[in-house]
């Protein structure tokens, strides 16, 4: 930060010697520009005016790059927000898979509370999967919502493998998503 | 009963299921879904053990909000139709027609 005031100090003294120096040049190569009084006034005062406008877009550049750094750290606020969140969200989700995947060892039916949180908090981690109708994610979520529509899943007493599975790999994608966000959390702050 | 504004669709559904334009997949316990779009299907069928009748649950699930309708034996049309519609389904899922495709080379 100090570096960068610094810096445009700098330029801004470069600048005003450049100026300076075209000024001494111009009026060397044409004296007649400082013959009088009123003349001698509006040379400079055109000069003035060139440094000034100078001056003003150097401030400018440096007022864009000062709100461009702040919209950046809010970013990296932002995203580390995000990624509590997210963070919470996971190990939310993965209890509740803890508690569905119990649920058929035992051999008992899956709580329909128990499946409505994890397809909405999968969902909600993993919303840019659901629209494709081809990726895992998508499908996952499909066997869990097949299984709380369906009638027999209570009745038949059957293991029910393919949503177990579902279950597994929901819980793999979360662990993966886990890792990544708490990477990234790590890297922004 | 199917609902009469749906008809029309479920005769397309099995027609694009017997094309495979509709790819479906097993669920558990007798179910099907198929995943096309922003929509998601469902299909089960169901015996009550204690009633003595056989019913065809069908769902469709678009965007979270989802609408099922049921067909029981006794609408012995819908019945078939939804019938019809199961039996192409377990063909996709099981990708039959691809596994007999060399079965009289």
């Amino acid at each position: 930060m100090a570096l960068f005031k610094q810096n445009d100090k700098l330029m801004h003294v470069v600048s005003f010697i450049i100026v300076l120096l075209l000024s001494i040049v111009i009026v060397i190569l044409e004296p007649s520009l400082l013959k009088d009084a009123p003349t001698s006034l509006g040379t400079i005062g055109s000069f003035a005016t060139a440094y000034g406008v100078i001056f003003a877009i150097l401030e400018l550049r440096r007022a864009k790059a000062a709100s461009q750094q702040a919209k950046d750290e809010a970013k990296k606020v932002f995203f580390a927000v995000t990624g509590l969140v997210t963070a919470r969200e996971i190990v939310e989700c993965q209890a509740t898979i803890q508690l569905a995947v119990a649920s058929i060892d035992e051999g008992k039916a899956i709580p329909s509370a128990v499946l409505c949180q994890v397809t909405r908090l999968y969902s909600q981690l993993f919303h840019k999967e659901m629209i494709d109708e081809h990726s895992t994610h998508r499908k996952n979520r499909s066997f869990i919502e097949s299984y709380s529509h369906n009638p027999n899943a209570s009745s038949n007493g059957a293991v029910p493998k393919n949503t177990k599975r579902a279950l597994i790999m929901i819980s793999s994608d979360l662990g993966q998503l886990q890792g990544a966000t708490k990477n990234f959390t790590e890297q922004v702050i | 009963m199917i609902p009469k504004n749906l008809k029309t669709f479920i005769n397309q559904v099995q027609l694009e299921t017997e094309k495979g334009t509709l790819a479906w997949s097993q669920a558990d316990s007798l179910a099907f879904f198929c995943d096309h779009k922003n929509h998601t299907l469902h299909i089960t069928p169901f015996y009550d053990d204690d009633r003595g009748y056989s019913t065809y649950y069908f769902r469709i699930v678009t965007n979270g909000k989802s609408s099922q309708f049921s067909v029981r034996d006794d609408e012995e049309d819908d019945f078939s139709t939804m019938r019809h519609l199961y039996e192409a389904v377990i063909i996709s899922a099981n990708n039959v027609v691809n596994d007999i495709s060399n079965f009289f080379d």
